[in-house]
């Protein structure tokens, strides 16, 4: 205290003063009950800071299970998808900026997933919808629109490519593939995730398709007869493939026709799958009577789809064949009660003299009167 | 702070000196017991706040300040004995010098007058002369500057000397 301040006298005899000083002595009690209290609260709080690190481990691996699973569903998503309705529902108009309705190609997922059923909601959602729906149209900021008009552009540029692939040499194809693949990247930057996912889809999507379109492209001095030469020679993958981008309407009738033509139960369950979706329907149903050997048998049997839509769609297939094989095919299956309903829909649908006569017969019976109702009643809630 | 068992040792280790340091802030050994209490919740709550930039001392002293404010802030104390300028005089004329007698019983008076000073004051006054505080340790527990602490503890002395007066001549003596 001397050193910090000049000092006289009073100050001396305050400090002694000071030294003086005497305050209740703690007692022992108090600090057994403090310590006793302390311990008490440490362990209420080391208690606590044990809890929160298990929350904390227990929601790390909830997200990394959520995260794995995620992965796991989005990679056995079949690589076939039923076309977005646009594609083929416009005639003769330029359809390259369409996006791609074909998802997971190279991403190691099995090809022989046959088209037995609608693809999910989910699986819509997240790879066949097209970027310009999926976006908030409740956000329509400077960067939105900037990003949404990059997406496109980039879409509209790889189907330009994948379009005139087959007309353009190897070496200018390479330059352009390389190009565009140096623009998709820099646009990826700039996209939303969503569209991000879906550019990265396009890429590979359609540097597969490039590849196939490269090597026809030796033999075929024009995009029509690349597409004969997929029709002819290319695998049911790149049949879709290229009839789901085909602006021309002569030509997608003829990759239809191959389709139908394969009669196999996954053409047709493909070809299916287009006249289920209303948009394509007229189109798809015209081409049936220019195959040659229509796969009937085939058809018939999706009657027994568990696939409502494909179940229809086959309905309507043989409903609006005028062949008298079909009539007399569905007519033998109306013994099989799995096929019954669905085939007296197809006939009540068959407009032909042969089909109402079936149809008469079966009113008059009465194992199948009760069926023929239930089938009228089907086609008029449907038509309503 | 390494663990929650190091700070057990170093709590128990502290604990009479922070219930010595609250006695002489409170002058009363129940109200000390209460805020040294309610300080190892605050330390309980918020110990990884320590980043070992004072000794544990220091800090533990610091939260029970902070702990001896709140309550004062609570209980909103009387203008006087806020009031840092207000000096309330005794009349050194009518206060007789104690006799030798009484002499055991100036110890408690000096020590009720130190914690009667404003906080402030009492905190600088406290720490300095009785838990031998640097003033540099002072300013920073108190956060505020070494210029503050020397005219706080200059005001502290002052006041002590006025309400002491009547004895100060004993004390020479």
């Amino acid at each position: 205290m001397n050193e910090r301040f000049p000092h006289d006298d009073r100050d001396a005899a305050l400090d002694r003063l000071l030294s003086e000083a005497r305050w209740p002595e703690p007692t022992t009690d108090q600090i057994v009950r403090l310590r006793d209290r302390w311990r008490k609260l440490n362990r209420a709080s080391r208690r606590r800071r044990q809890l929160l690190t298990a929350l904390a481990v227990a929601v790390a691996a909830s997200l990394l299970i959520v995260g794995s699973w995620n992965s796991w569903w989005l990679n056995r998503v079949p690589n076939v998808q039923i076309p977005p309705a646009r594609e083929l529902a416009r005639d003769g108009e330029d359809e390259r900026a369409v996006p791609s309705a074909i998802a997971g190609q190279g991403r190691g997922v099995g090809r022989q997933l046959p088209l037995v059923r609608e693809p999910t909601l989910y699986e819509r959602v997240v790879l066949t919808r097209p970027i310009s729906i999926r976006q908030k149209r409740a956000f329509p900021t400077t960067i939105a629109k900037r990003k949404s008009a990059a997406a496109a552009e980039a879409r509209a540029n790889w189907n330009t490519l994948l379009a005139e692939a087959a007309l353009i040499t190897p070496e200018e194809l390479a330059r352009r593939t390389g190009r565009l693949t140096t623009d998709a990247i820099r646009y990826q930057q700039q996209l939303w995730k969503s569209a991000q996912r879906h550019t990265e889809r396009l890429i590979v999507d359609t540097a597969g398709a490039i590849r196939r379109a490269r090597e026809l492209s030796f033999a075929s001095y024009s995009h029509a007869q690349a597409v004969e030469s997929v029709a002819q020679q290319g695998e049911l993958q790149d049949v879709v493939n290229w009839l789901v981008r085909e602006p021309d309407r002569g030509l997608r009738r003829r990759l239809l026709v191959e389709l139908v033509s394969r009669g196999n139960d996954e053409s047709v369950g493909i070809y299916l799958a287009f006249v289920a979706r209303p948009e394509c329907r007229v189109e798809a149903l015209s081409v049936l009577p220019d195959v040659d050997q229509p796969p009937i048998a085939v058809i018939i049997a999706y009657l027994g789809s568990s696939n409502v839509p494909l179940r229809n769609a086959a309905a309507l297939a043989l409903g609006t064949s005028s062949d008298p094989e079909v009539v007399r095919a569905l007519a033998s299956s109306l013994d099989d009660a799995r096929l019954r309903q669905p085939a007296l829909v197809a006939l009540l649908l068959n407009r032909t003299p042969q089909a109402a006569a079936v149809l008469n017969e079966a009113r008059e019976d009465i194992y199948l009167v009760a069926s023929v109702r239930a089938a009228e009643f089907e086609l008029q809630y449907r038509n309503n | 702070m390494a663990d929650s068992s190091e700070l057990d040792r170093l709590v128990n280790e502290q604990m009479p000196a922070a219930l010595r340091f609250a006695v002489r802030l409170t002058a009363d050994r129940e109200a000390a017991e209460d805020l040294v209490q309610d300080a190892l919740l605050r330390v309980a709550r918020g110990w990884q706040k320590f980043r070992g930039d004072s000794t544990f001392r220091t800090w533990f002293f610091r939260v029970l300040i902070n702990v001896l404010r709140d309550r004062l802030r609570q209980q909103s104390l009387d203008a006087a004995s806020l009031d840092d300028t207000a000096l309330d005089l005794p009349d050194t004329k009518t206060v007789e010098p104690p006799t030798a007698a009484a002499a055991s019983e100036l110890a408690d008076h000096v020590a009720a007058e130190v914690s009667r000073l404003p906080p402030r004051q009492r905190e600088v006054m406290v720490l300095v002369a009785f838990e031998g505080l640097s003033i540099a340790e002072t300013a920073s527990l108190l956060e505020i500057t070494e210029q503050n602490v020397h005219a706080t503890l200059f005001a502290a002395r002052t006041r002590l000397k006025l309400r002491l007066a009547p004895y100060l001549g004993f004390a020479e003596k």
